[in-house]
């Protein structure tokens, strides 16, 4: 199970959401990280949560919020829908034919006001997910089985 | 009458109100209900958006965030869904948790926490404030309860995979949610599997692991806590049978259950055994009363 993350790691975590995304770190006030070999975790934060989770083994906690296998962090599906919408940069709403694409996983050609690297996509202001962008083309990170059951049968225009 | 169903539920015949309105009952398909996740939306504002989008909800009196779905073939499989706006949940699933009615602040237990619904409602009931720890025996199933967690972004779930009947006794709980592995007598409806309970062998070890369930369940918890069992069966053998063991011991006591729903009480006798008095304050949901699953809820305090 994954640790507490330490007052150095928290840091870290505050400041990439506000450097990237210009999440505020009000939006993680009582909250707790947790970090395993390969992600970040959040979990609600409780006066008992460390001793239970000393007297228990637990296969999760609360739920993922980066995925911490490489040099670049990329932020899960999951926490951009719940913290995405306190983001202010490297994010983009989409509409028409690009939103469709988006969903069905295709990429999106074109100069985007966006930096290199992950970025939070949005229609009509609702958080979609993750996309990353790099040399002019957006690239949908939407979770492939989970978003597949919808795929294809959309009707984005009213959302 | 589908020959098998008759067979399944004519040992019932005398114990169940309006039996043949319940074999008509069982014989229509189950409608599509859902929960609202009122932690990303409220009801009000979640209809209409719903409405929005072209899918014609209709709320369930009783339960605010309950709404019953038509005219979706696969409401698993919608952008709402994958956005957790809402979770596909029986009406009578939904019941455990409510009556359970954990507060903002407390830690519960589910001891059988997968597929994660009623984990997910006690989460949603709380604020998502407190801790909910969702233990299941299979930890291949608590992939499917992690992917709820997940899609409907709660925060203050955290999951284990101990066996029930061995959980830790090292922490004890405020409440605890027991809704064991049963024979599932109250899903079989038209189109749906029939039920284990026909195997005697089977049948006799779903008794065994729900009392060595329950047990374990009331050991968890503090005195002075509460504990909900449910079941989707009719079974006497799973339901009040179990449920007396732990009454008739005077480990702990049966209290009043309030449903917004027609329902039956629980039985005071099976066959040759009587049960305690008070298994009158349990309660028994039949299709024909509600048109969900077949249930049965009891709520129990542990003596101090």
């Amino acid at each position: 199970m994954p640790t507490f993350a330490s007052e150095a790691e928290r840091r870290e975590i505050l400041d990439y959401f506000s450097n990237r995304f210009g999440i505020p770190e009000k939006a993680f006030e009582g909250f707790c990280f947790l970090l395993g070999k390969r992600k970040i975790w959040v979990v609600r934060g409780h006066p008992e949560l460390e001793r239970l989770m000393k007297q228990l083994k637990f296969e999760s906690a609360g739920i993922p919020l980066l995925r911490t296998k490489t040099s670049m962090w990329k932020p899960t599906t999951t926490g951009l829908h719940l913290f995405g919408l306190h983001a202010t940069r490297n994010v983009i709403d989409l509409e028409g034919d690009a939103l469709q694409a988006f969903l069905k996983r295709e990429a999106i050609d074109g100069s985007l006001p966006l930096e290199p690297g992950f970025v939070i996509v949005r229609c009509k202001g609702k958080v979609l997910g993750c996309g990353i962008y790099g040399k002019g083309r957006l690239r949908s990170q939407l979770p492939e089985k989970r978003g597949e059951p919808f795929r294809g049968k959309l009707y984005p225009e009213n959302l | 009458m589908h020959e098998k169903m008759a067979q399944t539920f004519n040992r019932y015949r005398d114990v169940l109100p309006d039996y043949e309105g319940f074999l008509s009952a069982v014989e229509q398909p189950l409608p599509v209900s859902i929960r609202a996740n009122t932690l990303k939306i409220d009801p009000g504002p979640f209809q209409g958006f719903m409405r929005e989008r072209g899918y014609d909800l209709k709320p369930v009196e009783g339960i605010e965030e309950a709404f019953s779905m038509q005219g979706v073939e696969s409401p698993g499989a919608t952008l709402e869904y994958f956005l957790g706006y809402y979770q596909v949940q029986g009406l009578t699933s939904m019941l455990p948790a409510k009556v359970l009615s954990p507060r903002p602040g407390e830690i519960i237990l589910d001891l059988c926490a997968a597929p994660g619904g009623k984990t997910t409602h006690l989460a949603q009931l709380m604020g998502d404030r407190g801790l909910v720890v969702a233990n299941d025996f299979k930890k291949e199933r608590t992939h499917v309860l992690r992917s709820h967690i997940d899609r409907l972004g709660i925060l203050s779930v955290l999951v284990c995979c101990y066996s029930g009947q061995a959980f830790p006794l090292r922490r004890k709980f405020d409440r605890v949610l027991l809704d064991p592995p049963c024979s599932a007598e109250g899903t079989y409806r038209v189109g749906l599997a029939p039920t284990r309970s026909e195997n005697p062998k089977v049948a006799r070890h779903l008794v065994r692991v729900q009392k060595g369930l329950l047990q374990q369940g009331l050991a968890v918890l503090r005195p002075g806590g509460t504990l909900v069992y449910s079941t989707c069966t009719y079974a006497p053998e799973e339901n009040e049978a179990v449920v007396n063991d732990a009454v008739k011991e005077g480990e702990a006591e049966l209290l009043p259950i309030s449903i917004p729903f027609s329902h039956s009480r629980g039985l005071p006798s099976w066959k040759e055994e009587s049960y305690h008095p008070d298994m009158v304050k349990t309660v028994r949901l039949y299709p024909h009363q509600v048109n969900s699953w077949g249930f049965f809820i009891a709520h129990l305090r542990k003596r101090s």
